[in-house]
């Protein structure tokens, strides 16, 4: 039945787990869309290699965008040269940081884009080999378990926080890092106070109290969370979706000739 | 007389403990089995999924909704509203533009959205037997149960 490219024994380790769920996380293989990745990429240096799943690489990126930009004030500089004030971007930039930030952003980009299609390659024959697969975990902190999950709800919990799809999810190592970073950034750059300052109508109040060194970071930051738990739960699903029919073909397989129908012999 | 219950169950764990019961009742694989449905067009990855693997429909309305969100911060600095109200608003705007793009340009080339039926159980049991099995059945949030046989379960 369907496309399993049979292995010579499914007790051997798979030569490319589709899937790990193990200690207090859930990692996996996906196709990784080439645009996209390049895209999240060059949003946020770091957020092409979570889009893949290698997360401890991703955060150092992510760390290190952090730091650069705000050392080079990049962000008040890109304010500055879209407002047409060019002189005051001139000003604003640091140009001992400046040109240590371009060639680490593009190595980021590149990068992203060529790992992913050599891994795209592995999640093609991933998906083709037949191998047993986990679905559940229990270990001295933590239970993770695959279900079928609605995805429009992870990302209705990643609009309020970003990371808490991610918790919903069972992916609790990506989640905590979301919501680090989440909270740091909005707590830095005044978003919390902004709003407040817009709903009341102080516009003014909200414009001066908001800092764009920090609120730059604010849009890929919230929409990639939201993404990324909105492909994570599509392709959670689907995995579990298969580790449950493998369960079901090798415990109650349905063999042809053994199911009797007799409603023919009464002329039906 | 023997009676056929097919039953509908959804993807969730309550298939596993309504086996693990048929076992206990002393149902084997021959008096029960399970045929998970596959969506019939589904095939196995090839290469071209390598470059374009991954979509989503939801893509462009992402992407779009970043840049909007981005630029509706940047001049809300310099707009009457400040960054938080502008921001907000080209994050609406710009996802919901993104998607109708996303939408057009799928027109042509259909993005079907992955179904899942479920997973078709059978069971042979004698006529006594199928009544009290479906009123069992029933607290398992089955989606439905046909039966095959001499009586209709159903008209008793």
């Amino acid at each position: 039945m369907m496309h399993r490219r049979k292995s010579i024994s499914l007790n051997s380790p798979a030569r490319y787990p589709r899937m790990t769920v193990k200690g207090i996380s859930i990692n996996y293989l996906r196709f990784s869309n080439a645009y996209m990745t390049i895209w999240w990429g060059m949003a946020f240096p770091g957020f092409g290699q979570w889009f893949q799943g290698r997360y401890f690489y991703g955060l150092i990126l992510i760390v290190w965008e952090f730091f650069i930009n705000l050392q080079s004030n990049i962000n008040v500089a890109i304010c500055y040269t879209l407002a047409g004030r060019f002189d005051d971007a001139r000003q604003a930039i640091d140009q001992r940081w400046f040109l240590c930030y371009i060639a680490v952003y593009i190595f980021a980009v590149w990068d992203c884009y060529h790992v992913g299609i050599d891994l795209n390659r592995r999640v093609m024959l991933a998906e083709r080999e037949e191998q047993q697969q986990k679905s559940f975990s229990l270990s001295s902190l933590s239970i993770e378990l695959l279900a079928l999950r609605d995805s429009r709800l992870s990302v209705a919990w990643s609009l309020l926080v970003p990371g808490a799809g991610h918790f919903w999810l069972h992916r609790k190592l990506i989640a905590v890092f979301f919501m680090v970073i989440w909270i740091l950034t909005i707590v830095q750059s005044r978003v919390p106070q902004g709003v407040l300052y817009t709903m009341v109508g102080d516009f003014t109040g909200a414009t001066r109290v908001l800092k764009p060194e920090w609120l730059l970071f604010v849009p890929s930051l919230y929409l990639f969370a939201c993404y990324d738990a909105y492909v994570s739960t599509e392709r959670m699903n689907e995995l579990y979706v298969r580790e449950l029919n493998d369960y079901l073909a090798r415990r109650w397989r349905a063999v042809p000739g053994r199911v009797a129908f007799r409603g023919g012999e009464e002329g039906l | 007389m023997t009676t056929e219950l097919v039953v509908l169950f959804p993807y969730n764990a309550n298939i596993e403990i309504v086996l693990d019961d048929l076992k206990r009742r002393g149902y084997t694989s021959n008096s029960a089995m399970t045929v998970p449905l596959h969506d019939p067009s589904e095939s196995p990855p090839t290469i071209a999924a390598v470059g374009t693997g991954g979509r989503s429909n939801w893509d462009i309305g992402f992407v779009l909704g970043t840049i909007g969100m981005l630029l509706g911060s940047i001049y809300g600095f310099v707009w009457p509203g400040g960054p938080v109200l502008w921001a907000l608003a080209g994050l609406i705007f710009s996802f919901g533009a993104g998607v109708g793009l996303d939408w057009l340009l799928r027109i042509r080339k259909i993005h079907r959205r992955r179904k899942r039926s479920g997973i078709v159980l059978w069971i042979r049991c004698d006529d006594a037997e199928a009544k009290r099995l479906q009123t069992w059945l029933a607290d398992f949030g089955v989606d439905g149960i046909g039966v095959i046989g001499e009586t209709s379960g159903l008209q008793g």
